[in-house]
């Protein structure tokens, strides 16, 4: 029911008016984002109603259902396997591998990070890693700092290299209908190299650091990590469903299964082999997020229906003067630069629609392919800069408060700045050379 | 024809694991509904979209609505407040305090969800009847019974209401006028069968009513500001009911405004309030439509709804009533949610035969909502109250429920069908 109206109409304006305010108590958070969101989506409907440009039905046909079950289905999942204990005996066995030394418990924990923030949420894997690592680096005198400020890093950029990684992605990944195999083998490339600049960068930031002898490593070696398993019959179910999972989203493309689909029979598929506790299970789901992406659809979705979101796609066509180099830069640089300040959820949900609509205008869905990829990279490593960039680094700086040297601002920045720089110039580089080549066409 | 096989078969299996009890209802439905989509997109009847279209997101965002102000009001103490103030109100006699506290119980309810009403009246009941020194059996199965029969009077009281409401496009009004009567006859017909049930307990002079008007109402009132803030929240949010027809607000929306002004006058802990939000519920919900639209999308209920073609012409007074006790019926053994969403396409199906299914939704609406008060496993506020009873020297047995209980849910049945045979007679229910 979009409905075109001219640039003084009321309905724009109202639209307009009703989401910048909610926009703006979101990033001042004076008031918790969930309440805020849910208040400017209430007023939008309401407004709609009144106005006759939006209601409850088209409030709902504008929530990306996808994206919500897919959120929980995948944090259904984590909340079972934080429950056995598998990821801490994980990184107590790595930790053990490298023998305390300092260079190698580094590499090892920021590549464990990695991969595991590439399939479970970025949160809660800072929420198992950081306090084990503190209690490592303690066992063997060393400062935790350098390791959480890496896992944090590590941590965001390993979201990137998958549709469930991060949240941007999968909000991407369901408005574009590009599938799991597209994001790993187009972004990948992008995270792993990413990945490493950055640990050569971090090597050098902390050289004096990495160069430190460790004391007790015998101490190290005598932990048990089997103690962390607190489930092991839970551990070896679900690594097995989690590696079904995995298969089921390596093929769902050719299986034609939605990857909501696939987590949800993953999460159902867990509950059945594992019987946790359903009230616990649930009641780890962040169930405020999901409300809070669902309440931003809703907002934007008012938008689209008064058409300001096609107007704001034609400008960008119209700047970016028909070439996809130039959007896709301008939208990297752009996404990278304002996820630094402001949440990049509530960014890209804003942000699909208009994408969308530039197919109509003469883009071929081809052309609009690194457009997507621009937007994910920008969004997802824009979060690196500032110490309230990302959910990861919000978690680890204040697991990090109890620690002698806690996170400050300057103290991520001078590791957050590097990797932010690092990530997007790769980003660029990335960019240039897929659009060039033609594969990211 | 595989698709209609698969799909029932999924459909039985779903609804004999909630009903066995063998399983977590939520992990059975939600099982069933991934079942469901993946075996439609096997067989092409069925998918992600149409499952999500299947969902009735209207009753998903009521309930939802409703459980954040409830999640608010219920750390304030107020049901407390107020259940404590009744009974010194009664002076220690019995059966006003019977009175008092059923009736209390009913009022809420027919706003605020019932389990959590009972939730927090029953232990408050125990400890009553604890301080006067009386058996607190006939106050808390007054209080199950009456919350279950309050919750059918409006468009919100229960969820059966809410998802029937959804799916007919009934408004709150329209529910009011129609079963609020009923179910004011059927209260104070409980109301004068039940103290005569318990003529024994209730005449009895309770031993220790000092205590009772010692006991400070106010210290259970731990956050007043918040209770006063909620109550014009909830009094706007029921206004808003009201005019919600003219306005062309749907209920959902209603209920959500509700919360969004909840939180923004109260500012509780968001995280706090969305842990009491009953998640594991809306996603047993979310679970059945998709499982149910699974069904309607392959072809089920277009095979059935010929056999029921037959039901319909057989006059809509006979299928009213036969909805009726049929549903009472059901409810009695099995959860009456899953029942109500599966009957919601079978009414559908009958009224795209040509039937009248005005007062079939009525039907509907009352024999699952007076039916639930038969077992003690009939309805969550009963499992509640006979855990709760559990706990004091005073068990509630079965023998006890069935004794009094399935009286009154007999009797309100057939108070019921009276009522709807008459609203169909003068045309009043269709």
């Amino acid at each position: 029911m979009e409905t075109e109206f001219s640039a003084g109409s009321i309905q724009l304006w109202a639209a307009l008016v009703v989401f910048l305010a909610a926009y703006i108590l979101i990033f001042t958070e004076k008031l918790h984002r969930t309440i805020s969101a849910l208040l400017g989506a209430v007023g939008m409907v309401l407004v709609g109603t009144f106005l006759g440009f939006y209601d409850q039905e088209a409030a709902l046909s504008a929530i990306d259902f996808g994206t919500l079950f897919l959120v929980v289905g995948m944090m259904v999942m984590v909340a079972i396997l934080e429950g056995t204990g598998a990821t801490q005996y994980l990184a107590i066995k790595i930790a053990q591998a490298s023998r305390g030394r300092p260079f190698l418990l580094l590499g090892g924990l920021g590549a464990f990070t990695a991969g595991a923030s590439a399939f479970l949420d970025n949160v809660t894997t800072m929420v198992l890693i950081a306090p084990l690592t503190i209690s490592i680096a303690d066992i063997l005198d060393l400062s935790p700092l350098p390791f959480l400020t890496t896992e944090a890093a590590f941590a965001v950029m390993g979201g990137l290299a998958t549709l469930v990684g991060d949240p941007a992605n999968i909000i991407i990944g369901s408005g574009s209908g590009l599938g799991f195999v597209d994001f790993l083998i187009h972004l990948g490339p992008v995270a792993v190299a990413v990945w490493l600049s950055s640990l050569g960068v971090f090597l050098f930031i902390f050289r004096d650091f990495v160069r430190q002898r460790p004391k007790n490593v015998e101490k190290l070696l005598e932990i048990d990590a089997r103690k962390a398993l607190e489930d092991p019959v839970g551990a070896r179910r679900m690594s097995l469903v989690l590696g079904l999972v995995i298969l089921l989203y390596l093929s769902h493309q050719w299986l034609g299964l939605e990857p909501a689909t696939v987590a949800m029979l993953g999460a159902a598929f867990s509950l059945v082999v594992v019987r946790p506790d359903v009230r616990r299970v649930f009641g780890e789901v962040e169930w405020s997020a999901i409300f809070f992406y669902g309440a931003l659809f809703v907002l934007v979705g008012g938008l689209e229906h008064v058409g300001i979101l096609h107007e704001f796609a034609v400008l960008f066509q119209k700047f970016a003067a028909g070439n996809v180099l130039v959007a896709s830069l301008i939208l990297l640089w752009g996404a990278g630069i304002l996820s630094a300040v402001i949440d990049n959820v509530a960014l890209v949900i804003a942000l699909v629609p208009v994408l969308q609509r530039l197919a109509g205008l003469g883009l071929s869905p081809e052309h609009l392919v690194p457009l997507w990829w621009s937007l994910a990279i920008g969004a997802v490593l824009g979060g690196l800069a500032t110490p309230i960039g990302s959910s990861a680094t919000v978690v680890t700086i204040s697991l990090s408060e109890r620690t002698k040297t806690p996170i400050d601002a300057r103290r991520w920045m001078a590791v957050g700045v590097p990797a932010w720089l690092v990530g997007l110039t790769m980003g660029t580089f990335f960019i240039v050379l897929g659009v060039l080549s033609g594969f990211f066409t | 024809m595989i698709a209609t096989l698969a799909g029932s078969a999924i459909f039985l299996v779903t609804y004999a694991l909630i009903f066995s009890g063998h399983v977590h209802r939520t992990i059975a439905s939600l099982s069933g509904a991934v079942a469901m989509i993946a075996t439609g997109i096997g067989l092409g009847f069925y998918d992600f979209d149409l499952a999500m279209e299947a969902v009735d997101f209207n009753t998903i965002g009521l309930l939802l609505g409703m459980m954040i102000i409830v999640g608010i009001i219920q750390p304030t103490g107020a049901f407390q407040y107020f259940a404590i103030k009744l009974s010194q109100a009664s002076r220690g006699r019995p059966w006003l305090l019977f009175l008092g506290l059923s009736w209390f119980t009913a009022l809420v309810s027919t706003v605020l969800d019932n389990v959590t009403t009972v939730v927090i009246v029953a232990p408050v009941t125990v400890s009553i009847a604890e301080v006067m020194g009386v058996n607190p059996i006939p106050f808390l199965l007054g209080e199950a019974v009456l919350s279950n029969i309050g919750g059918v009077a409006t468009l919100v009281g229960d969820p059966p209401n809410i998802i029937i409401g959804s799916a007919a496009g009934l408004s709150f009004n329209q529910f009011l006028i129609h079963l609020g009567p009923v179910v004011l006859a059927v209260l104070l017909l409980s109301t004068a069968v039940f103290p005569l049930l318990f003529r024994r307990e209730l005449s009895k002079r309770p031993e220790n009513l000092e205590n009772l008007q010692r006991l400070d109402a106010r210290r259970a009132l731990v956050d007043p500001v918040t209770m006063w803030r909620m109550f014009w929240v909830l009094g706007f949010t029921v206004l808003l009911y009201f005019a919600h027809e003219p306005l062309h607000l749907p209920p959902g929306l209603v209920a959500l405004i509700g919360a969004a002004l909840g939180l923004l006058w109260v500012r509780p802990k968001v995280e706090e309030v969305m842990n009491l939000v009953h998640w594991d519920v809306l996603l047993f919900f979310i679970g059945l439509f998709v499982v149910v639209g699974g069904l309607e999308s392959a072809g089920v209920l277009g095979l059935i709804s010929q056999e029921l073609g037959l039901l319909a012409r057989s006059g809509v007074l006979i299928a009213s009533v036969a909805m009726l006790w049929l549903s009472a019926l059901m409810s009695a053994v099995v959860d009456n949610i899953p029942f109500t969403i599966a009957m919601v396409p079978v009414i559908r199906a009958l009224g795209a035969q040509g039937a009248e299914v005005t007062p079939l939704w009525w039907a509907l609406a009352l024999g699952v909502g007076f039916g639930g008060n038969a077992t003690p496993i009939g309805a969550t506020a009963n499992v509640v109250v006979m855990s709760v009873s559990e706990r004091t020297p005073y068990p509630i047995s079965p023998r006890h429920w069935i004794s009094t209980a399935t009286l009154i849910t007999f009797l309100s049945c057939a108070l019921a069908t009276l009522f709807l045979i008459l609203g169909i007679e003068t045309g009043w229910f269709l």
